[in-house]
């Protein structure tokens, strides 16, 4: 089987996996589980910035002028971090617009103007075009070095022998195929976007298979690569930028390509048209760049490994990508390399021209069929179906004039050339885009005038040259200057020398495009529409949500004609369920004939997702009668709508606080039951308690009033007793206030350094009576050192006789043991009191610091004093940061221990 | 908000590239030296385009803390 046989055959079998590829992500969307809504798939569909020109180009033009090839791949590099400050702004603008080209971007920006959409659609033509051509060309030619016949030739002589003329024909029906399935161009190309990312996964592999072969298998490594090429001097001096490559062109790239990747059709198809989810730009920024990275690391060691190899031989530098695996006889890596580089020709054919026809078919020949026919619907489906054949047609035309191109013309040209021209083409676009989204006062004038300019300039600076060297028109020109005036030479305006032509014609066009697009804006009168739509388009982020249920319409309309008007392009059926739809979700009314504006403004934006925004303004201008907006109206309207979402959000915020509000009250409220609870108990004890010894004084004075004759003895000891309750009773008084003082907060710490050893030792002494008397023994183990804290020394003082007096009071008379303590830690001092009393049962150990405890226990034990101390000691170490409590077991004594911070 | 953040973040980056990747910086690499096999200028734009893959990729996927929350 000959090479040329093997070689259609594996272009066709390979064209056979994409359709494979796009049916299976078609099948997967029906399923639910679609495969391009991944951020890595949208990344690797960006890739198809690596056309054939990367693949073979790049080391053609490595081996001549060293590293200036980066340039290309170092300006999208730099714009990927600007994917999500500007891609970012017009994804959202395209989708909340439903814009789906390039040409629409422009002209929705500047008040919807027609025939901005067709002076940007015609240069996307005569720029990319060439571009396509190109793409074919290198198809052709790889095919050739893999079949190794001669050139097919020029011309179309021998067009039924031209392998070129077959896959041209088989890549037009696989782009009508995925490219047309659906009317609404704004719609999602499934299968296409998923062969784009499998294309680039093919090509990157190819391409790194061929570098490691060249590297690993021909060389030893870079080292081996970069030191071989060092001694051979015209590729030594590649090493640095050469005197053809001086900084401006380097620069001039960089920036030329930063706009490319952005403005290219396929690019903008691709990152806007077809992006599935914002958030994908996250990978992409990264993911991108790297990809750009892996396939151009082999292009410097394949270069240099070509020049050095097959330098001499007088194969084209461009080929040696292919050249060196052929020549060294691996033969499968071969077929591979050429289906690589085939692969990313027809990634960038398909894309493109797909792009391209949308803008062809909704801004010059859908508004010229709808004109001609004078908009008369000729039923069902009939305008959706001349509507798709006039894309399918679109297709077709692109791909021919490819083709012709690259018979009739191409040949004269490098890969190179083309591609550079074409950037700066889409570069045009730059000023009106990137001023249309952040310059209010960018006017479709300026826009205008700015593309227009540019769109000269770019054409005498690159397209003239490129065709007065190849021979078409006549070389003068050229050399003499237009005219034969010496500063109109397209190579050097107005006698600019220093820069190459690609920098020369970028700087130029770029220059008379911002000027002019900056001067006209600034001292144009801007219409309504103009102005509103820049509105919306600078302050997207703030009116995204708005403008989906807004009316920015005024006029009347009748629900029918709009109806019909909608089925003429979609069907009777998907016009009324969009409708339907549309109008539950916005809550519209759909009874009586007139429509509501919002229904106006939506079905205008459906249709243009169909014919592009121009025809489907006029379209739906030519059914209703619109009465004029003011510009404050339109301005109104879009800030009230915002002011709306606004106060929504404010308002369930507002609502949201309220409630946590009202539990917190709620909360609040049961505390303070509780504690009017609490309070009525206390009342209920402290009186309870104040009646005890006032009823015993009340019955022995009665006693004592009562009997005069009663013995001086009994007299005494009844008196006595009286004092004792009267003490008895004051002593309560005053700890209750205590109490009450101490929770009302109104008692101030006096807060001083205060020796803890004197003050322990204080309590003792002014104790020790009533233990001598009940003859209990006090021990105390106080360390030597100085526990100075900073405490108030009175309450303190009066915890440690509270503790000291109650460890008295419990424990047996005669052998009763006490003993106090202090121990020390980093953050803290424990001071214990311990006793060999009956102890506490462990559920009351919590309890005993409740108020009046005691009393409300009495059926335990006979009561002894009031009650409150231990709850006024707990709140006088409370209010010190300190802790107390009590360890205890039952009949063996107890330990009450409380904490005070140390220092 | 965090999209502005990484949005600042972002911009200011693409300018720091800019000048790293263009005159007057690039002439520091523009020489003729080899180092470590390789040449100078490509080893340079290598080095800083791995740095830029890392940086971007830190800087789109990070979740950046909220102070305000």
């Amino acid at each position: 089987m000959s090479n040329n046989i093997v070689a259609i055959l594996s272009a066709l079998f390979y064209l056979g996996m994409l359709f494979g590829v796009a049916y299976y992500a078609e099948y997967r969307l029906k399923k639910g589980r679609s495969i391009i809504n991944n951020g890595y798939v949208y990344a690797l569909s960006l890739a198809v910035y690596c056309t054939a020109w990367t693949y073979y180009g790049s080391v053609g033009q490595a081996s001549t002028k060293g590293i200036e090839f980066l340039a290309v791949y170092i300006g999208p590099t730099i714009m990927a971090a600007l994917f999500w400050p500007l891609l970012r702004k017009i994804i959202r603008i395209c989708k909340t617009q439903r814009i789906n080209s390039i040409a629409d971007l422009i002209s929705i920006r500047y008040g919807k103007n027609f025939s901005l959409a067709v002076v940007v659609t015609i240069l996307c033509m005569v720029g990319i075009i060439p571009y396509i051509a190109l793409q074919l060309k290198a198809i052709s030619g790889s095919m050739n070095i893999l079949t190794a016949t001669a050139e097919s030739g020029t011309g179309l002589k021998n067009i039924l022998g031209d392998n070129a003329f077959y896959i041209s024909g088989v890549l037009a029906f696989f782009i009508i195929l995925f490219g047309t399935r659906s009317i609404d161009a704004s719609e999602k190309h499934e299968g296409l976007v998923a062969a784009i990312a499998f294309e680039s996964i093919i090509k990157l592999v190819a391409f790194v298979a061929v570098g490691l072969f060249v590297t690993y298998g021909l060389f030893n490594g870079f080292g081996d690569i970069f030191s071989k090429a060092a001694e051979n001097d015209t590729l030594k001096k590649l090493f640095q930028f050469s005197k053809d490559t001086p900084y401006t062109t380097w620069t001039g790239l960089i920036l030329l390509s930063m706009l490319a990747i952005v403005f290219l059709p396929r690019q903008f198809q691709i990152a806007v048209v077809e992006n599935v989810k914002e958030n994908h730009l996250k990978k992409a920024i990264w993911v991108f760049p790297l990809y750009l990275l892996l396939i151009t690391f082999f292009v410097l060691p394949i270069a240099f490994g070509g020049s050095l190899l097959l330098g001499k031989s007088g194969v084209s530098a461009d080929t040696y990508v292919l050249a060196l695996p052929m020549h060294y006889g691996a033969g499968f890596l071969s077929f591979f390399t050429f289906i690589g580089g085939f692969s990313a020709a027809t990634s960038m054919i398909i894309v493109e021209t797909i792009a391209i026809s949308t803008m062809m078919s909704n801004n010059i020949a859908t508004p010229l069929l709808l004109a001609a026919q004078k908009f008369k619907p000729k039923g069902d489906g009939q305008l959706t179906r001349s509507i798709l054949n006039i894309r399918r047609f679109s297709i077709l035309l692109i791909i021919t004039l490819a083709f012709l191109y690259d018979k009739l013309v191409a040949q004269h040209f490098t890969l190179v050339s083309i591609g550079m021209v074409s950037f700066a083409a889409v570069a045009q676009f730059a000023p009106a885009v990137i001023g249309g989204i952040y310059w209010k006062n960018a006017s479709q004038k300026g826009a205008m005038a700015g593309i227009s300019i540019g769109f000269v300039t770019w054409f005498f600076t690159a397209v003239i040259p490129s065709m007065a060297s190849s021979g078409i028109i006549d070389i003068s020109i050229v050399e003499k200057g237009l005219f034969g005036i010496e500063w109109l030479k397209p190579l050097s305006l107005f006698g600019m020398e220093g820069m190459d032509s690609v920098t020369h014609c970028f700087f130029w066009s770029m220059l008379f495009n911002i000027t002019s697009f900056v001067a006209v804006s600034l001292n144009s009168k801007k219409s309504e529409q103009e102005m509103y739509q820049a509105e919306i388009f600078v302050d997207i982020f703030r009116y995204s949500a708005a403008t989906e249920s807004n009316a920015m319409w005024k006029g009347t309309a009748h629900l029918p004609e709009l109806n019909s008007l909608l089925a003429n392009f979609l069907g009777h059926e998907r016009a009324e369920k969009i409708i339907i739809t549309y109008a539950r979700r916005n809550k519209i009314s759909l009874e009586g004939k007139e429509a509501d504006p919002r229904l106006v403004t939506f079905a205008e934006k459906i249709l243009a997702g169909v014919i592009g925004s121009a025809s489907a303004h006029i379209m739906v201008s030519s059914v209703t009668k619109a009465e004029k907006l003011k510009i404050d109206e339109v301005i109104h309207i879009l800030r009230e709508s915002q002011q709306m979402i606004e106060l929504n959000k404010e308002l369930k915020k507002k609502s949201v606080e309220l409630q946590k509000a009202t539990q917190q009250l709620t909360i609040a409220n049961e505390q303070l039951k509780e504690m009017d609870m609490l309070k009525d108990e206390f009342l209920y004890t402290v009186t309870h308690e104040l009646r005890t010894p006032i009823t015993s004084i009340r019955a022995m004075s009665e006693i004592v009033h009562d009997n005069t004759d009663m013995p001086e003895e009994q007299r005494q000891v009844f008196l006595g007793n009286v004092i004792r309750e009267t003490e008895r009773l004051s002593h309560l008084i005053t700890q209750v206030l205590n109490l009450e003082r101490y929770e009302s907060g109104r008692q101030q710490l006096n807060l001083n350094p205060v020796l803890l050893n004197v003050l322990i030792k204080d309590s003792i002494h002014s104790l020790q009576p009533l233990a001598d008397e009940k003859k209990i023994l006090i021990q105390q183990q106080i360390p030597d050192s100085m526990f100075l804290v900073r405490c108030d020394a009175d309450l303190l003082q009066q915890v440690l006789n509270n503790l000291l007096s109650n460890a008295i009071k419990f424990v047996e008379a005669g052998t009763g043991k006490i003993k106090i303590s202090v121990h020390s830690s980093d953050d803290e001092l424990q001071v214990w009191v311990e006793d060999n009393g009956q102890g506490i049962q462990p559920e009351l150990q919590e309890l005993v610091f409740d108020k009046f405890f005691q009393a409300k226990n009495q059926t335990l034990k006979k009561p002894h004093g009031s009650g409150l101390g231990l709850a006024i000691c707990k709140k006088i170490i409370d209010m010190h940061q300190g802790r107390i409590w009590v360890e205890s077991d039952e009949g063996k004594g107890s330990r009450f221990i409380f904490t005070l911070p140390n220092g | 908000m965090q999209s502005k953040l990484k949005q600042q973040k972002l911009t200011l980056f693409s300018v720091l590239l800019l000048v790293l990747f263009t005159f007057p910086f690039i002439s520091v690499a523009n020489r003729a030296a080899m180092f470590a096999g390789v040449p100078v200028l490509f080893l340079y734009i290598l080095i800083v385009w791995i740095i830029t893959i890392v940086v971007l990729y830190r800087i789109a996927e990070g979740k950046q803390k909220r102070p305000d929350e």
